[in-house]
């Protein structure tokens, strides 16, 4: 092994620590937060609702759509509150891995708005989003296969490493974000960026995978804990 | 063993395709049945069933039968295009558009008087895969509230011919289909 | 935002035919699964760019424009050239395409390119420094799909690389008193590694490349793999709102690694 170590002290397979909460806003149907370190997310849903103009809704399923943004003081340096290409770009990718999550046979010719802010990124802010809004998507009430549980891998001086730092991903050979539905053995986001050997790849695959199982038992826990306060809310016991 | 009630979060395995059949709120992949939502989980032995009962509904969810109170939006010559602001007691968030068929055959509703936009329904739900379609046939169902075209008072329904409605300001008259619980407000 | 695929609407009963060919190990172009449509590219027929190419795959055709010019460099990288990577479709290549800023699958089709050029370096950025901290190279690579007839990602890259190991870019000089000068001397643009993009998509259970518009209609989702030199991942994206299996993209990578000498081979070979 080289003398490589995480500027923070964790194993090359240690998460940082995380912490999720359900039903954080009250006017959305649905909504999360989701910390992992400092990589801070909230995610808000709406829907199923009617998408207008009416003409271009979807007649055999609903829409699933979703924003991606960073508020300005979430990085270091200000960001313009405009959509960067890298904001769509992340939206899209975010918006195809819920297209194969959530049952959108149910309600046609509606639509599901899944709103991402970041509030504080440092590092796998893709991948926080992901995790919060499967747990808003719980919170609304919306019909689907699975959670959604995700992380990145990645790979740093040689070393295959699991939930990047902001740092990290800067100084990184390459970086894996993976999403997936851990009971289906289901793949819904898959990037890379860098240079991997399909050996590394497989490796980080795996990695992967051992740490998305941990993160999905943290969101079913959350959502078991949020559960007393889910059910007095809507008048059951 | 998962009991009957047990709180099921979606993606859990609830049975194989052999032992139960799925019911709503659950899907089937590869011989199994997975919860597709958070719920309790109802195993129906009688008919070899399994399905989940959501603990939140999506407030787009409608059933049949369903009594909403809706809004009238526009009318056109056999079809009202209405607005639901309420389903059973709770207001929606999300305001769904759903369709009166307008039967003009029958006397009573050939008056052009017959709807108006702006005026409050009680309707039950007919249809709910694609369109929503409502009925307001029954006692109960019809107009709930609606205000006069002419100097905007509130209409009252005749206590002789409740499908009158007259407002007692300016005597305008106009016949439809009100529902017993109309609302009586003082003017 | 919305749930926006390219393309006409492909009626059911052709998407049954297309299934039941591929169950039956055929395509609708009688073409292999792992086999690419005929690639055509042409050079130098825009004279001011730096550098172009235009691929035909299939009916597909994307143009790719290389220009070089002299920049400020990024504060976090003061010695090196810059890279900017667009892409648009406009209504020319399909009558899906709109007008107006590039949308949310051009800005995607552009930013799997660029993933591709930057970390495994497609050209020595260093070597596009001027003055340090200054004046560099910037390496500006457009890209315009001219015919929509699926896999623009494809074709795209095979543009991109056509062009960029034709282009050729004007040498400055620096005076001592720290003046650039442009010269009249055009220096060729040195590749030091070789992307290739390789899109399957899945369709049904089954695993195709190279997708013309009809089969990537239909399909599930599309993983994009980016081989560089022959034995390295350079970068994957998947997209398209479907479910992929682990094996599905081992599957995908072992073909990209096979096929991958054979598309840098014409490419190469297509350069004089």
């Amino acid at each position: 092994m080289s003398q490589f170590k995480r500027s923070d002290g964790r194993a090359n397979d240690e998460l940082r620590p995380i912490k999720a909460e359900m039903h954080v806003l009250k006017n959305a149907d649905g909504s999360a937060y989701f910390e992992m370190g400092n990589t801070k997310v909230i995610a808000a849903v709406y829907g199923p609702r009617e998408y207008y103009p009416k003409q271009l809704a979807l007649p055999q399923e609903s829409m699933v759509r979703v924003r991606y943004h960073m508020i300005p003081f979430s990085v270091k340096e200000r960001k313009s509150p405009a959509l960067t290409r890298r904001e769509i770009e992340i939206s899209k990718v975010i918006k195809e891995a819920f297209g194969g999550c959530i049952k959108k046979d149910l309600f046609p010719r509606s639509t599901i708005d899944v709103y991402i802010e970041v509030l504080n990124a440092d590092g796998s802010t893709r991948v926080a989003s992901i995790n919060a809004v499967s747990l808003a998507l719980v919170d609304a009430g919306i019909f689907l296969y699975d959670l959604v549980a995700a992380v990145s891998v990645g790979k740093i001086h040689d070393q295959l490493i699991v939930d990047l730092t902001g740092d990290e991903d800067q100084n990184s050979e390459a970086d894996m974000p993976i999403a997936m539905m851990p009971s289906l053995n289901k793949i819904l986001l898959l990037q890379m960026d860098g240079t991997l050997t399909v050996e590394e790849f497989n490796n980080l695959m795996k990695m992967g995978i051992q740490a998305i199982k941990k993160i999905y038992e943290i969101q079913k826990e959350t959502i078991r804990s949020s559960l007393e306060s889910v059910l007095k809310m809507y008048g059951q016991t | 063993m998962i009991k009957n009630k047990d709180i099921c979060l979606p993606g859990d395995f609830l049975a194989s395709i052999e032992e139960f059949f799925p019911g709503s709120g659950v899907y089937e992949m590869n011989g199994n049945v997975y919860a597709s939502i958070l719920g309790k989980i109802i195993y129906d032995l009688k008919e070899r069933k399994v399905s989940v009962e959501p603990i939140k509904k999506p407030s787009i969810y409608l059933k049949r039968e369903t009594t909403v109170i809706a809004k009238v939006e526009h009318v056109a010559r056999n079809l009202a295009e209405l607005k639901i602001l309420y389903v059973e007691d709770t207001k929606t968030q999300t305001k769904l558009t759903a369709y009166l068929i307008l039967k003009r055959k029958s006397s009573t509703l050939k008056d052009s008087n017959f709807l108006k936009p702006e005026d409050y329904l009680r309707a039950r739900v007919l249809t709910t895969e694609g369109n929503i379609f409502v009925s307001i046939r029954g006692k109960n169902y019809g107009l709930i509230y609606a205000d006069c075209p002419i100097c905007g008072n509130p209409l009252h329904p005749l206590l002789k011919n409740k499908n009158v409605l007259v407002c007692n300001i300016c005597n305008f008259k106009r016949r439809s289909k009100v529902s017993l619980l109309y609302i009586r407000t003082k003017s | 935002m919305s749930e926006f695929k390219y393309g006409v609407f492909i009626p059911k009963i052709k998407q049954k035919f297309i299934l039941n060919l591929l169950n039956n190990k055929k395509r609708v172009d009688n073409r292999d699964f792992i086999e690419y449509r005929k690639i055509k590219i042409k050079y130098g027929h825009i004279p001011n760019a730096d550098g172009c190419a235009e691929v035909q795959l299939g009916n597909t055709i994307v143009i790719a424009g290389v220009k070089l010019d002299l920049t400020n460099p990024y504060p976090s990288e003061p010695d090196r050239g810059t890279l900017i990577v667009n892409a648009e479709f406009p209504p020319v290549a399909s009558p899906d395409f709109e007008p107006g800023p590039p949308d949310e699958n051009a800005i995607e089709l552009a930013r799997i390119i660029d993933r591709g050029l930057r970390k495994p370096e497609v050209v020595d950025f260093k070597k596009l420094c001027i003055v340090p901290g200054k004046k560099v190279y910037g390496l500006w690579i457009d890209i315009y799909a001219l015919n929509h007839d699926g896999n623009l990602i494809d074709a795209a890259g095979i543009a991109t690389m056509a062009a960029l190991l034709t282009a050729k870019y004007t040498k400055v000089d620096v005076s001592p008193t720290g003046e650039i000068i442009r010269t009249n001397e055009r220096l060729p643009l040195e590749v030091i590694n070789f992307p290739v993009y390789i899109t399957h998509v899945k369709i049904g259970e089954h695993l195709i490349i190279d997708p013309n518009l009809e089969e990537e209609m239909i399909a599930d989702c599309k993983l994009t793999t980016i081989i560089s030199n022959g034995n390295l991942i350079g970068g994957i994206q998947k997209s398209g709102s479907g479910a992929l299996s682990i094996e599905d993209i081992n599957q995908a990578l072992e073909n990209s690694l096979k096929i991958y000498p054979r598309i840098k081979e014409i490419i190469t070979s297509s350069v004089k």
